[in-house]
This record gives structure tokens, sequence and C-alpha cells, in this order.
């Protein structure tokens, strides 16, 4: 796979948004960022095809997350050297806020957490969560309800009740 | 929502340090050759397959029948709406938990087809293993061998799999840890010949990054011949154990910890194993 017109440019703009969201759908940054690493060299392999997809993105988020789901973070992974690499300068700890987040979602039940991530962080709309994850619609818009109640409980906030996006 | 809790999320992953895209278009090309690999590997037994199998036809009803075809490296049909139930990619082996192994390739000095496949009984049993862990029915995934480790080392690594024939895994996890057991079939001295490229690697590894290094722990383990491998990569350290039996070769992913002495017990284990899968014992 040497011709990978529009790879670089790729990686380069969608990396930090598929990391955030496999953060937010895991809660541990250095196995999300291990996880989208290995799905941009799996794209890469196949980016004759995946380049002509409507979004390529939702592509290496989804796989990085199913890499994340069967426990590929147990194993070493070669790019994990670059996060190993010590603490960059311009890394600083989680905000407080970051810590608060990502601790409630990890309290939420699967599908619910999923549906919060995919909407709030990677801007879905119902319809497309639906798609992506083969649930109905109906039942999406459950899981944000709920999702989203859980989460104002959690993090003593108070919670729009509409779906932004759907 | 409260937006700005997701903004702060944002603005916290904004700033790490990722691969160059050169070295993801590496490790790109890294996982393509081993994927043909195994494709061509797959290919070469489906061929010996259908030969044995006309042989068994040609020799009347009381022939072996043939073995069924490897399923090699399916590649993966991504949607462009990826789902749940899409599979990502398959291990570099594409070799499933539990798949019945390849046939052989029809050297003259490989093995026989009836003594091929490895058997489930060659293979490490919960038994074998503290307690705490479970069989578990999955595929490994990632780049958990030893040769994974070799891309940080300029020198180009030679492929292990040396007129490999078959292979088979199996992994067990435990609530906080997992073990990758994966055994090769190879035809004439490749078992013995693996080894040596083991060896080899190791002596040989001109490694990128001064601190990084890869080293051979212990020898004599268990076995007729058995390797503890470590590697130092950014400090981070990691185990593997290599056991050969004859015309099989086990590799173990360990705990990154393992002593020799550990290593040992395992060993044995593992020999005691593969003799149940080869005629070497």
């Amino acid at each position: 796979m040497e011709s990978d017109e529009g790879f670089e440019e790729f990686y380069r703009t969608t990396r930090h948004r598929v990391v955030t969201v496999l953060y937010a759908l895991g809660g541990d940054l250095a196995e999300a960022q291990d996880a989208a690493q290995e799905a941009y060299v799996r794209a890469w392999q196949r980016w004759e095809r995946i380049s002509g997809y409507g979004d390529p993105e939702a592509w290496v988020r989804t796989v990085g997350h199913r890499l994340l789901i069967n426990r590929w973070r147990k194993i070493r992974n070669g790019f994990a050297a670059y996060r190993r690499h010590g603490p960059d300068p311009a890394v600083g700890p989680p905000s407080e806020n970051t810590v608060a987040l990502v601790t409630a979602l990890r309290r939420l039940p699967d599908e619910q957490r999923e549906a919060i991530v995919l909407h709030h962080l990677a801007d879905l709309s119902v319809a497309e969560i639906a798609a992506q994850t083969g649930a109905p619609t109906g039942t999406v818009k459950a899981r944000l309800a709920r999702g989203r109640k859980s989460l104002a409980t959690m993090l003593d906030t108070a919670l729009p009740e509409e779906v932004t996006h759907a | 929502m409260p937006d700005q809790l997701f903004t702060d999320l944002y603005r916290d992953t904004e700033n790490l340090t990722w691969a160059p895209t050169d070295q993801v278009r590496r490790r790109g090309r890294q996982r393509t050759r081993r994927t043909r690999m195994a494709a061509g590997l797959a290919s070469i037994v489906a061929v010996a397959v259908v030969a044995t199998g006309a042989v068994a036809l040609a020799g009347g009803p009381d022939a072996t029948p043939p073995f069924p075809p490897a399923t090699g490296s399916p590649t993966p049909t991504p949607s462009s709406t990826p789902s749940r139930a899409a599979d990502p990619t398959p291990s570099s082996s594409g070799s499933p938990t539990g798949r019945a192994p390849s046939s052989p390739s029809a050297g003259t000095d490989g093995p026989s087809a009836s003594s091929v496949t490895i058997p489930a009984a060659a293979m490490l049993q919960l038994a074998d293993l503290p307690k705490g862990f479970t069989s578990a029915d999955t595929t490994p995934d990632g780049d958990w061998t030893f040769a994974s480790v070799t891309i940080f080392c300029r020198n180009q690594s030679a492929s292990l799999a040396v007129r490999q024939v078959a292979d088979r895994d199996r992994v067990f996890e435990s609530p906080t840890d997992s073990m990758i057991q994966r055994v090769t079939r190879h035809a004439g001295s490749g078992a013995a010949s693996s080894m040596d490229r083991v060896r080899e690697q190791v002596a040989d590894c001109d490694p990128h990054r001064p601190d990084d290094s890869l080293s051979i722990l212990a020898e004599g383990l268990g076995g007729d011949e058995s390797l503890l491998v470590g590697s130092l990569i950014e400090g981070k350290p990691s185990r593997w154990l290599l056991v050969r039996q004859g015309d099989l070769v086990a590799q173990l992913r360990m705990d990154s910890a393992t002593t020799p002495a550990e290593a040992r017990g395992y060993a044995r284990k593992v020999a005691d194993r593969l003799c149940r899968g080869t005629d070497a014992c």
C-alpha cells in the first residue's frame, strides 16, 4: 500500500478527535492512544478503500474501540514507545473536570457511555449513532436520556434534556 | 449537556506526542508483509490439501480423508458505516483460537498429514496456570510476539516461520493478566532454524535508541531447547518464552517481570504438553 494520498492529512487532522473519543470510552488515555495508533496503521493498510468511504474517521474510531474492547490494550504495541517516551512537557495532568467526567463515564453502562460519547464528543446524530451501533433510534435516544440523567447526578450539575444533534 | 466538560477533555488530549506518519507507514508495511506471508502459507497449504485429498480418493475407501483447508488470514470487509459487528482486523497470523491447524507441505522431509495438526492437548491447559486464569475464547490481536519488537532494531529481521506448516493459538485471561501461547509446526529442521533465528535477532539487533535492547535471559529451561527472551524498549521490559520440542515451537508472552526460575516451571509444562503433538518425545 504505497499510494496513500491524503492519509497524512487525515492522520494529522483526525487523531485528536479519535483519541479523545477512545479516552472517554475506555477511561485510560495511554491505552486510548495505543489503540488509536494501531487503528491508523490498519487504516493505512487499506487506505485506497477507506479513503473512499464517506466517513473514514468512523472506521478508525470503530476499529480503535474494538481494539480496546478486545483487551488489546494488554498486548504490547510497538507504538507504545511514543507515549512512553516520557512526559511531553506540553502535556500536563488532566483537568479536574476531565477526571470527573471520565470517572463518571466509566460508571455508566457501556451502551449509555457509547451513546453519550459518540453524540457529545464525536458529534454524531442519533440516526448516525443508531447506524453505527445497530440500535434503533428510539433506543439510542433512551440511552442518551438515561446517560445524561446519570451523569447529571454524578457530576452534580444540571443537564439539558433535549438532544441537540438529533 | 455541560459542553465545558467536553471542551476540557479535548484540551487535555490536544498535546499528545504521536508517531510520525512515516512510522505509521512502516508499521503498516510490516503488518502487510506478515499478513501476506500467512496468506501465502495458507495457499501452499490449500494446494497440499487438495493434493492430499486426491491421493486419499485414489487410495480407496480406507484412505485417510484430507484435512479441511486452512482459513488463512481473512481480509476484513469494513463497511462505509462501521458497525459493532465489523471485525476490525485479525491478528497478523490470522489464527483464531482453537482453529484447526493447517496441513503440511508436500516436501519429502515434512511431517506426514496425520501428524501435522497441532492437537489441543499440545497446548497449555488451565491446570498448568495459576488459579484465576480462564480460557479466553478470543483471537490474540495486536503485536504480541517477539517478532513485534524487532522493528526497534535497525537491521532487517528474518521471519521466524521457517518452513512453518501449521499453527495454533490459545489465550488465557485472569482478572489482572493475560497469557498468549502460539504453537507452530515446522517441516524438516525448520523448528530448530526458527530458534536459531531468535538467537540471531537478539544478538544482531542494532537498536534505534541506545537504551533499547534485546537479550537472552536464560536457555535450557525445558524441551529440546528453550529461550527466555527479554526486551527493554523505552524503559519497558517484556518477556517471551520459546520452547522447542521436535518439530514444534511454542512461544508464550510472559509477564514482564518473569524470572528464569519462573520461566523454567512454565517451560517444563509447555514441553510436556508439546510431547502430545510430536513424535519427537
